[in-house]
């Protein structure tokens, strides 16, 4: 569907937002992952209508794209440099967004993928928008996780999901539930305090992880590296091996780690007696 | 090179007919294009990373990842130092219960003279009588049993 014929529609559904422009708004949005056609049509309403546009997206195709849509189009990424501490990367970020806010604009901030979803600007500049008294919202977009549940054909339903980001994961001993679906994001940066282009997980670290996913999980059990697909004409990235061969694989740092549930426990006979009652 | 990737592939997304054709029959869709055999192949081999590579970007983004380690409250650290501070802790709390430990009983003192004030000063009184009382017959009736 093009952007312009779904414009018409998103309009007339955002409503949300007080119509008093002179004290400024603020609203987060998610491109999704795949370009284009994860965008949803609120989200694009926003970005096209917004007296401001800022965005923070992955490949300069997308923006190209957002640049067509809002000639106020202004990307966050030279906030970025190597060796600049992230969080006053973060901070200057955060406060680009909030300057035409205070001045009483509409602003738009578009992130890749969700915009609450491992993205700590996108959560904060709305607290601090808040806290000021500006409206502020988020709206969600098609994130990785959204992306490898169609990919692979799970349901988070069936067995239930845990998520956690590699490196907090190992660093705090988090407990899981072998029994459910563990999600590890980032595993190619584990334990990276900074990341570089084209780094990949280091085999040692990859080890650390193992030996602790041994304590819960036989040495054969598959795993799944997996990599949602940014355009539509590609396909998604999808890995499978075992444990055991998971330190020999060459892992890029935005690769997921989806690692299935082992067989279902007993359900507790207390709770199966509840189906019968009427 | 990398523009007319570029304006294939976002073609490609905003033209979801385009799109379908393409996945259908890709040769016939990319002979309708001006791309080189070179940038044919790329798009035909579907591997996302060839053609950012092509499309002059980058092969990942890793500065845009979130660095948990890396926010603003938690200060970078290797993964072993966090274990020390680890153990720290319980020593600081141990003392942060005391404190409340010894506010409580203060506490509780005054709670047990409100009510004297209110009602008579023999409440209390008969109330631990007859608690230790119970205590007594507890404890003999226990011994009974056992002897």
């Amino acid at each position: 569907m093009p952007p312009g014929g779904s414009s018409r529609a998103g309009g007339g559904a955002c409503n949300a937002l007080p119509p008093a422009r002179s004290r400024g708004s603020l609203v987060i949005v998610g491109t999704g992952i795949s370009l284009v056609v994860h965008t949803t049509v609120e989200a694009l309403w926003h970005m096209q209508h917004a007296e401001r546009l800022f965005y923070l997206v992955t490949n300069a195709i997308t923006e190209d794209w957002i640049r067509t849509l809002n000639p106020t189009g202004t990307s966050l990424q030279d906030c970025y440099a190597e060796g600049k501490p992230r969080h006053q990367t973060y901070e200057e970020m955060i406060e680009r967004m909030l300057g035409p806010v205070r001045e009483g604009k509409d602003v738009c901030a578009a992130f890749y993928g969700h915009p609450g979803v491992f993205a700590w600007p996108g959560q904060e500049v709305i607290r601090r928008a808040r806290t000021e008294g500006y409206a502020a919202r988020m709206l969600p977009g098609v994130s990785t996780e959204d992306c490898l549940f169609a990919d692979l054909g799970v349901d988070p339903g069936a067995d239930g999901c845990q998520h956690f980001e590699a490196t907090d994961f190992l660093a705090l001993g988090r407990r899981f539930d072998s029994s459910s679906s563990l999600i590890l994001w980032q595993v190619g940066a584990l334990g990276e305090p900074s990341v570089r282009p084209g780094m990949t997980c280091r085999p040692e670290r990859l080890r650390l992880l193992v030996s602790r996913l041994r304590k819960s999980y036989p040495a054969r059990h598959p795993v799944i590296l997996y990599k949602a697909s940014q355009f539509s004409i590609c396909d998604a990235v999808i890995r499978e091996t075992t444990l055991a061969k998971l330190p020999r694989e060459v892992i890029p740092v935005m690769a997921t780690m989806y690692v299935p549930p082992l067989p279902r426990r007993r359900p507790d006979p207390r709770v199966l007696r509840w189906m019968h009652e009427s | 090179m990398s523009e007319r990737l570029r304006q294939f592939v976002l073609g490609m997304a905003t033209d979801l007919e385009r799109a379908k054709r393409f996945s259908a029959d890709p040769h016939s869709e990319l002979a309708q294009t001006d791309l080189s055999p070179e940038e044919r192949d790329i798009i035909l081999r579907r591997d996302p990373d060839v053609l950012r590579e092509a499309a002059g970007m980058p092969l990942n983004d890793p500065l845009s990842l979130e660095l948990f380690f890396e926010k603003p409250p938690a200060k970078p650290a290797t993964p072993g130092k966090p274990r020390k501070p680890a153990t720290r802790p319980p020593a600081k709390r141990t003392p942060a219960k005391k404190a409340p430990a010894k506010k409580a009983p203060a506490k509780k003192a005054p709670a047990k003279k409100a009510p004297a004030k209110k009602g008579s000063a023999k409440r209390p009184a008969v109330a631990k009588r007859g608690a230790r009382k119970t205590a007594r017959k507890s404890t003999r009736k226990g011994t009974g049993r056992r002897r």
